[in-house]
């Protein structure tokens, strides 16, 4: 490695605001979101022998992140399975004009999500990824990270904008989904 | 509860805009999505992280 450790770390701390973003999209919750950035970061660190020089730093933190998040999930899946229908019981639904869906609601429908497509979501519509990075973050084929962006878009859309045939969350419901 | 949502009536209405309107709706999610995001990148980042990172280059610069 030829950076120094005042670089490496410099350049942590500028991609921080993003990984954290990407964390809370995975994990919701703001304090569990942070916690993995912080395993993250430790992570990186002690392994910085393996990060290959040239790469993407930035992408390379990601991939760690997520794949500490789904190994924390497999440790801990009773207690992200959302036993009392708190999250799937706030689908919002929406005959309302698109302007006038709250962000709680956007939130509250990302949630019914499931994590695969709205990693892949993220990555590519949010985090700037190509398919391609994307893909290699998620250890899958292109095709797959294409299909599941699609997947979630469309579900996002039926979720939010198809009208009439659910309820709509209430206030309290969707700040649940958000994990507040 | 009644099965039917108020607001469905504006767009029973309009059922003909329901499949135009997709292109609109899929560029709605986009933008909703990264605003949701961006609203995190904006935070302040918490400076647990920062003393973090003091943490471990100091413990790397001890340990060489």
């Amino acid at each position: 490695m030829t950076e120094s450790l005042q670089d490496i770390k410099n350049e942590i701390l500028t991609l921080l605001p993003d990984l954290r973003a990407f964390a809370r999209s995975l994990a919701r919750d703001a304090t569990r979101a942070d916690d993995l950035v912080q395993d993250t970061i430790v992570k990186a660190w002690s392994n910085f022998d393996k990060f290959q020089p040239g790469t993407d730093l930035r992408a390379w933190l990601f991939t760690i992140l997520r794949n500490h998040y789904y190994s924390e999930l497999r440790k801990i899946k009773r207690e992200v399975e959302d036993p009392n229908g708190v999250i799937a019981g706030a689908v919002p639904v929406a005959a309302r004009q698109l302007d006038h869906v709250a962000l709680a609601d956007f939130n509250a429908a990302l949630a019914t999500l499931g994590d695969e497509q709205r990693e892949a979501l993220v990555l590519v519509g949010a985090s700037g990824f190509s398919y391609e990075e994307a893909a290699a973050i998620c250890g899958c084929a292109i095709g797959t990270v294409k299909s599941r962006v699609n997947r979630a878009r469309a579900r996002l859309a039926e979720v939010l904008a198809l009208g009439g045939e659910h309820k709509i969350a209430t206030e309290g419901e969707a700040s649940a989904a958000r994990g507040h | 509860m009644t099965d039917k949502d108020p607001s469905a009536v504006s767009n029973a209405k309009n059922p003909e805009r329901r499949s135009g309107d997709q292109k609109e709706r899929l560029e709605w999610i986009s933008k909703q999505l990264r605003r949701v995001y961006d609203d995190v990148v904006r935070e302040d980042v918490p400076d647990r992280f920062a003393d973090l990172l003091k943490q471990l280059e100091e413990k790397e610069k001890g340990s060489r």
